[in-house]
């Protein structure tokens, strides 16, 4: 086997046992683990459900329903996605006037005035990630259900870094609120958020749920079952 | 791994585990990896060590020097800078003798009168009340853990702190201000306010809090002083 960094670091410490339990899950030992205080609650096994020694939340070996949940959130925060991009987010108007924005032609009105950096970052922060966000969780959850024993490892990473980025897409929403706020010129130049922003909200957090309710658990199950 | 390696090792543990079910100690001695359930034995780190998962590279554990104190003092300091990262403007605006200034709370209520109330209510939540509510129970938590004090609702706070953690959004909003600062420079001549300078404090200290802060230990802390108030009624 390759002998990562961390892996040394780990056998560094005196813990050769480490290798001794390798490939046997907590599951399969008869241990609920708690989803909030991580603590490991020997349970018998017929139990669907229990109640963490610890910290008191409810506990299961796996929740049944993590993938409808997901699949759930997912639809929802897909569906919200489409008005998230129809309607105006922004209108910027000067001397009364000015035309509503969505968060596409607010990009390019940015990249027209020269703005490419920030232009940049908004794109990324506001249509790939959730746009990633989405097909990212319907790779891992396509592949569950396929009981899909490839690519464990790059699997689990996929889905950390759904997770990490999934908040930075409230970027857009953050900036409407500032720029509202910020320009309150009276006559001379306003700036008002429009519903667009509502409709991007509800997409943000509805994917942060989907990513939520994934369980990473179901991806490493097989790889237990045949060992 | 060559697999007979795997074979001769699976064998050896069926009967260690089986022979010592049901004992508490026995799951005090192992830990199960939160992302993909491997279970490995409890590894005893040293100060500033830190334990992977060494299938899916979960960072398991993490040792951290003096955690608790430096934990208070950073949650102190972003309680301080709160109050005028809040209210005290952050930008200002010029442009044809006419200003505006904006502070956080501003952009809220800004967002209220325009009719957007969700989006309202979602910026006062992941920008200003979940950050508030880590800072304070977790500085009020271990406060009071470290004087040995325990009481039932200690575990909801601690509860609620875990899963506030991927909500707080304060680093989303510096960037938010960084882009519309970059925005508004071409409209007008733009000035920063004190409540930028407090923002930032605000935001530094809650992310050295969540760096400093080790969750295990804390649970632990909580689970001692609650055996022991248990042993002593």
């Amino acid at each position: 086997m390759k002998k990562t960094e961390k892996q040394e670091l780990i056998e560094s410490q005196g813990m050769e046992e480490m290798t001794l339990l390798q490939h046997k899950s907590a599951m399969q030992a008869g241990y609920m683990v708690c989803s909030d205080c991580h603590k490991l609650n020997k349970r018998e096994t017929h139990l669907q459900e229990s109640i963490c020694e610890r910290c008191g939340a409810t506990i299961r070996f796996r929740d049944f329903y993590a993938l409808q949940r997901t699949w759930a959130y997912l639809i929802t925060s897909a569906i919200a996605f489409i008005p998230a991009n129809v309607y105006p987010i922004m209108t910027v108007k000067y001397f009364g006037a000015g035309a509503p924005d969505t968060i596409l032609s607010g990009i390019a009105s940015l990249v027209k005035l020269g703005m490419m950096p920030i232009a940049i970052v908004v794109f990324i922060a506001s249509f790939l990630v959730p746009l990633g966000k989405i097909l990212g969780l319907c790779i891992l959850l396509v592949s569950v259900h396929r009981k899909s024993k490839v690519k464990l490892r790059q699997r689990t990473l996929l889905y950390r870094i759904v997770e990490l980025l999934g908040k930075w897409s409230m970027l857009d929403v953050f900036v409407v609120g500032i720029m509202a706020a910020v320009v309150q010129l009276g006559f001379v130049s306003e700036i008002v958020a429009g519903p667009g922003a509502t409709a991007f909200a509800t997409m943000v957090i509805f994917s942060m749920f989907a990513a939520k309710s994934f369980d990473p658990r179901l991806i490493w199950d097989l790889d237990c079952d045949d060992k | 791994m060559p697999s007979q390696q795997r074979d001769s090792t699976s064998t050896i543990i069926e009967p260690e585990i089986s022979a010592t079910t049901g004992s508490e100690s026995e799951a005090n001695s192992l830990l199960a990896c939160h992302e993909c359930d491997l279970l490995i034995p409890y590894p005893n780190l040293k100060k500033s060590e830190k334990a992977y998962c060494p299938r899916c590279g979960y960072l398991l554990l993490e040792c951290r020097e003096d955690s608790i104190n430096q934990t208070i003092a950073y949650a102190l300091t972003g309680l301080i800078a709160f109050y005028p990262a809040v209210f005290y403007p952050m930008i200002g605006l010029e442009a044809m003798g006419l200003s505006s200034t904006a502070s956080l709370f501003e952009t809220i209520r800004v967002l209220y009168n325009n009719q957007l109330f969700f989006v309202a209510l979602s910026v006062s939540l992941f920008a200003v009340i979940i950050p508030l509510c880590q800072l304070l129970i977790v500085s009020y938590l271990l406060f009071r853990l470290t004087r040995g004090h325990y009481s039932q609702h200690f575990v909801v706070f601690y509860r609620a702190f875990y899963h506030f953690k991927h909500w707080g959004m304060l680093e989303v909003f510096l960037l938010g201000i960084i882009v519309s600062l970059y925005k508004l420079v071409g409209l007008a001549s733009v000035e920063y306010g004190v409540g930028l300078a407090a923002f930032v404090i605000l935001l530094l200290s809650a992310i050295m809090v969540s760096r400093v802060l080790d969750e295990h230990l804390v649970w632990e802390l909580i689970e001692r002083e609650k055996n022991r108030k248990a042993r002593a009624n």
